[in-house]
């Protein structure tokens, strides 16, 4: 039993890199926009409820350089793919019910021939980009809306011989508006626009002061990304996203379409055991190939266990380490979000059960440790043995010779 | 006591590996270029060798002309992985030494000679590091043999 065990884990191993697919430079060298969106898209879920706090940290491990090969004209090349990132928001309370905050993201990814963090290689055919995405936040939390504004930087550190020309500073600037559970967001490039979004996140969620269960719950999310790549007005890409609450906050369906032609893009069926959304696995199915004709789909899926996420062909690994497939990635990461003392993971609708537990326990009077005499409706005396010093006062001990005042019972003071 | 101890050695010793087989260490024993030479052991002369793309053009790797018996310098390139090689080959009389011509040469000095090229690609993986590249040709053919 365990030899098939050791054999089944040697063949996953093996399986991870030996049927790996090459990156395209092509998709190399979409991703600075791909990254921008995705941090865009990452504010809005945190600015639903525009207070409070985020923590984000991701980290690729890649071991084998034949698990992401990079396929340019000249061949095949070896190398790693990349992708770290850090986010982090915070804010405080500046007059009752105005919060302003700050926020930053960061993302730095590409393709090397090595995978060093602070050394890259820089070779013929490698591509580092880092993505920095920055802005203050105002909430007014009682009228309930949020306006953010910054700016998103997007450098390239070097770009290989076998990729298009690239600015190497290019500046973008950003705005969200959120207003109750409709937001909108726009990015610029100068004058010309990249993207607008529009949310509405209609479910119902415990974090932000809304229900814990019930029909309300299970209003979907919906948002439409309009994209623009290039310098004129028109519209070039457009996606609908629709997320739905299937059972309890714990089973989600994610579907994404693009419009107007092209239909079907991916869809998700995501399982968090707990609401909070600290672990998750989730079954993805992705439309690939869409205009060169030999359109298939990538079915794949991924379990995110807090610190670690292990993904095979997964939908947002596909989209976001420039369409790797047919092979494992593992991604060392923690994220959590904080409104008033909840915590919870990016997007999700309730809080880790951890500290409203603990708080209830200590209100609940048949785990409290010090017991009020009078508490006993039967009038029986009671004894209370406590340690330490014991602060009596001689007139008061008239109560059947036991201890009156509570506050002179605490043991070990 | 001593199953602590042997289980966080277990732990220890699968992190180490997982480190390991990151750039930080994996650099030492896996080379992120290949630095090439190539000898000539045919009777003509490798004049070009490279990679070729896909698309037609060519990269040329060692730059020199390699005569018959020599060797070249070492080139480092960024190619890892598998590539499709290209060698040009010369012969003909246009090699040979020149002959002692009789009396000047003044003005249009016209030399007859004639060279016949021949190319040939191989499908080649790399690996990273050094390479020397011994260019033979057996019956007629050419091939390389990797020492």
């Amino acid at each position: 039993m365990r030899l098939w065990f050791k054999i089944l884990l040697l063949g996953v191993a093996f399986s991870g890199f030996a049927f790996a697919d090459a990156i395209k430079p092509s998709e190399l060298s979409k991703g600075g926009s791909v990254a921008r969106d995705q941090q865009l898209s990452e504010i809005r879920d945190i600015m639903r409820g525009g207070r409070g706090g985020y923590l984000d940290i991701g980290f690729l491990y890649l071991p084998f350089r034949t698990q992401t090969p990079l396929q340019t004209e000249y061949g095949t090349h070896d190398g790693y793919a990349f992708r770290h990132h850090a986010a982090v928001f915070g804010s405080g309370e500046v007059a009752p019910d105005k919060h302003l905050g700050m926020l930053l993201w960061l993302e730095r990814s590409g393709w090397d021939g090595e995978d060093f963090f602070f050394v890259p290689q820089y070779n013929d055919f490698s591509i580092q980009r880092t993505i920095a995405t920055w802005g203050f936040s105002f909430t007014d939390s009682k009228a309930d809306w949020t306006l953010a504004l910054g700016m998103q930087h997007q450098n390239v550190e070097n770009v290989g011989k076998v990729y298009p020309h690239e600015n190497d500073s290019l500046l973008y600037s950003w705005a969200h508006l959120r207003f109750s559970k409709a937001s909108a967001q726009a990015n610029f490039y100068r004058t010309d626009w990249r993207l607008f979004r529009f949310s509405l996140d209609l479910e119902s969620r415990a974090v932000y002061g809304g229900r814990s269960s019930g029909p309300l719950t299970y209003l979907p999310n919906v948002s439409l990304a309009m994209y623009n790549a290039d310098d004129k007005a028109d519209v070039d890409s457009m996606r609908v996203t629709w997320e739905q609450n299937l059972y309890g906050q714990q089973l989600y369906a994610e579907v994404s379409y693009d419009l107007p032609d092209a239909g079907f893009h991916s869809a998700a069926l995501k399982f968090y055991p707990d609401p909070s959304r600290m672990i998750g696995f989730e079954a993805t199915c992705l439309r690939r190939h869409l205009h060169s004709g030999s359109n298939d789909f990538l079915w794949g899926g991924a379990i995110d266990l807090l610190f670690v996420r292990f993904a095979y062909n997964a939908a947002y690994d596909y989209e976001h380490l420039f369409g790797t497939k047919g092979t494992f990635v593992a991604e060392i990461k923690f994220n959590l979000a904080t409104v008033d003392g909840l915590l919870f993971n990016r997007g999700a609708a309730r809080s880790a059960p951890l500290e409203t537990n603990v708080i209830k326990m200590d209100q609940s009077p048949k785990q409290s440790e010090i017991t009020p005499l009078n508490a006993d409706k039967s009038g029986a005396t009671k004894t209370i043995e406590a340690k330490g010093i014991r602060y009596e006062k001689p007139n008061s001990a008239s109560n059947g010779g036991a201890v009156s005042s509570p506050a002179s019972t605490e043991g070990g003071k | 006591m001593k199953k602590i101890y042997r289980n966080s050695f277990v732990l220890v010793a699968v992190l180490a590996s997982a480190f390991s087989l990151t750039g930080c260490l994996s650099h030492l024993f896996v080379d992120s270029t290949t630095r090439l030479q190539v000898e000539n052991k045919t009777d003509g002369y490798v004049v070009g060798f490279g990679i070729l793309s896909d698309d037609g053009s060519y990269w040329p790797w060692v730059k020199d002309t390699i005569a018959p018996g020599e060797k070249s310098r070492v080139y480092e390139e960024d190619f890892v992985g598998s590539f499709h090689l290209r060698l040009q080959l010369e012969k003909g009389s246009c090699y040979e030494p020149v002959a002692e011509t009789k009396g000047a040469c003044t003005g249009d000095c016209v030399r007859n000679c004639s060279v016949t090229s021949t190319e040939e690609s191989f499908s080649v993986n790399f690996d990273g590091g050094s390479y020397y590249m011994v260019v033979k040709e057996e019956k007629g053919e050419i091939k390389l043999e990797f020492r």
